[in-house]
């Protein structure tokens, strides 16, 4: 049996691993690397086929776990960064953009939750909306702007809009703010 | 209304001995700050005016004679600086597991401390939502230097005669250093006054040195047992704390509290003058500042 074999054999990431999204919350950030390395090397001087294969699954399973670790800190770090860009805004306001309860967003902040994709998305499309926001208006203003009725939001603030699921209106809204303007 | 030590004039003083100016606002311990990843949300709300960040971590290392004869050697958690300049830095914020703090060499005023406070208090809240605030400290530590002390007994001349006590006598030999502390206590909130002359070794380099002490809590005067030489500087270190706890997003109400506390310390600082120091400090009605 060679190597390239033992993988599909030993199911490998495959083997009934759950999406990573529900598992990075309890992954180690400090997963060290100097364990693959070492079985790498071990692989290379065995002649154990079965030894072999199973020093690349574990290897894999490694890799994974660094990956999803950074991938959630990176969620974190996102969502930290939004929130920064937020003047002015309090906590509540933030959680209620985000679309989760304060407990939950707190929990997101301080690493004791993982984001989820559906939040993360969410994270990209708000941080879309303050950067076109703060092309035309100063960051102290955010919170201001977040609270003031906009007439092409059914007079809703964008805060509001916002919260009742009208993300897309916003976009577009702050889309407009950008796009250049045709004088006939 | 915090402690009053009495009615005094509402002045600026052109030569102010102000060496450091901190608050420090500590919280139940946010382990996500320990690392950059926990720190990045908060960095980039105040990155615009505290560009410079660095982190800081300090080690303590013990000899144990009895029993063991071993060395322990303690990690303290790591304190995020984030600064204005990276060396000659005028304003600092300090971030670390369960405390925020901000502080100055100098203000332009007082009012401009309070809205840097406050700004960093909002981007603490919304970045990491540390709950309620456990402690509120303010301290303010003053260093006084007059052409005309020549020995520490001078300084009877320039402040309070009560203050100066022992060190303003004359002694056999020569003073090396004369330091007291008082604690008052106001239900639950405390001003400890830590004032003497200390040793040379203290002063230099001076307010770098205290602005590490101040951060610790420990006392503002590294006490150097091998440098016998005695400084001409009095330093008044005046630190004012509470223990009530407040929401740290209610950013008004912690303010209204320093400011309190900073008006009794003034109160203080004016108590303790003696009338020729207070002039060559060249006071200022605030008025006329303003204009």
């Amino acid at each position: 049996m060679t190597v390239s074999d033992a993988k599909p054999r030993y199911g490998g990431a495959r083997r009934g691993l759950p999406d990573w999204a529900d598992v990075a919350g309890s992954t180690n950030p400090g997963v060290p690397l100097l364990p693959l390395e070492l079985e790498l090397s071990l692989l290379s001087d065995s002649t154990d086929a079965d030894r072999a294969e199973i020093a690349v699954e574990a290897g894999v399973r490694k890799l994974e776990n660094l990956l999803r670790s950074a991938q959630a800190l990176d969620r974190m770090v996102s969502l930290s960064v939004l929130l920064a860009g937020l003047q002015g805004c309090s906590f509540d306001e933030a959680a209620l953009l985000i679309g989760r309860e304060p407990p939950i967003l707190e929990k997101f902040v301080r690493g004791e939750a993982t984001v989820p994709e559906r939040v993360m998305n969410r994270v990209r499309r708000l941080d879309e909306v303050l950067r076109n926001l703060h092309k035309v208006l100063e960051p102290t203003a955010t919170a201001k702007w977040l609270r003031t009725s906009i007439p092409s939001l059914g007079n809703e603030s964008p805060l509001n809009a916002i919260s009742k699921g009208n993300l897309r209106k916003v976009e577009e809204l702050t889309r407009g703010y950008c796009a250049p303007v045709v004088h006939s | 209304m915090g402690l009053d030590f009495g009615r005094h004039e509402d002045v600026v003083f052109k030569k102010a001995p102000l060496v450091t100016v901190l608050c420090q606002i500590k919280f139940a311990p946010v382990f996500s700050l320990l690392s950059e990843v926990g720190v990045a949300g908060f960095q980039e709300g105040i990155r615009s005016k505290y560009p410079i960040t660095r982190r800081e971590e300090a080690a303590q290392i013990q000899l144990h004679r009895q029993p063991s004869n071993s060395i322990e050697v303690r990690q303290s958690p790591p304190i995020w600086r984030i600064a204005d300049d990276n060396e000659d830095w005028k304003w600092r914020v300090s971030l670390a597991v369960d405390f925020v703090a901000l502080e100055t060499p100098a203000y332009r005023d007082f009012d401009d401390f309070l809205s840097r406070l406050r700004w960093v208090l909002d981007v603490l809240d919304r970045t990491v939502h540390p709950g309620d605030a456990i402690r509120i400290g303010l301290r303010k530590i003053n260093q006084f230097a007059h052409p005309d002390v020549e020995s520490p007994q001078d300084w009877t001349k320039f402040l309070r005669s009560e203050m100066i006590s022992l060190a303003g006598c004359k002694l056999p030999g020569e003073l090396r250093l004369s330091l007291s502390e008082v604690h008052l206590k106001e239900g639950m909130r405390a001003l400890t006054i830590r004032h003497g002359v200390p040793p040379t070794s203290a002063m230099q380099p001076t307010d770098h040195d205290m602005r590490e002490r101040t951060n610790s809590g420990d006392n503002v005067v590294p006490a150097n047992e091998h440098d016998d030489t005695a400084s001409l500087a009095y330093v008044l270190d005046l630190d004012y704390s509470t223990t009530i706890p407040y929401t740290i997003k209610d950013e008004e109400a912690i303010s209204e509290l320093i400011r309190e506390f900073s008006d009794s310390m003034t109160s203080f600082f004016h108590w303790s003058l003696q009338p020729d120091m207070y002039k060559w400090l060249e006071p200022i009605p605030r008025n006329e500042v303003t204009k």
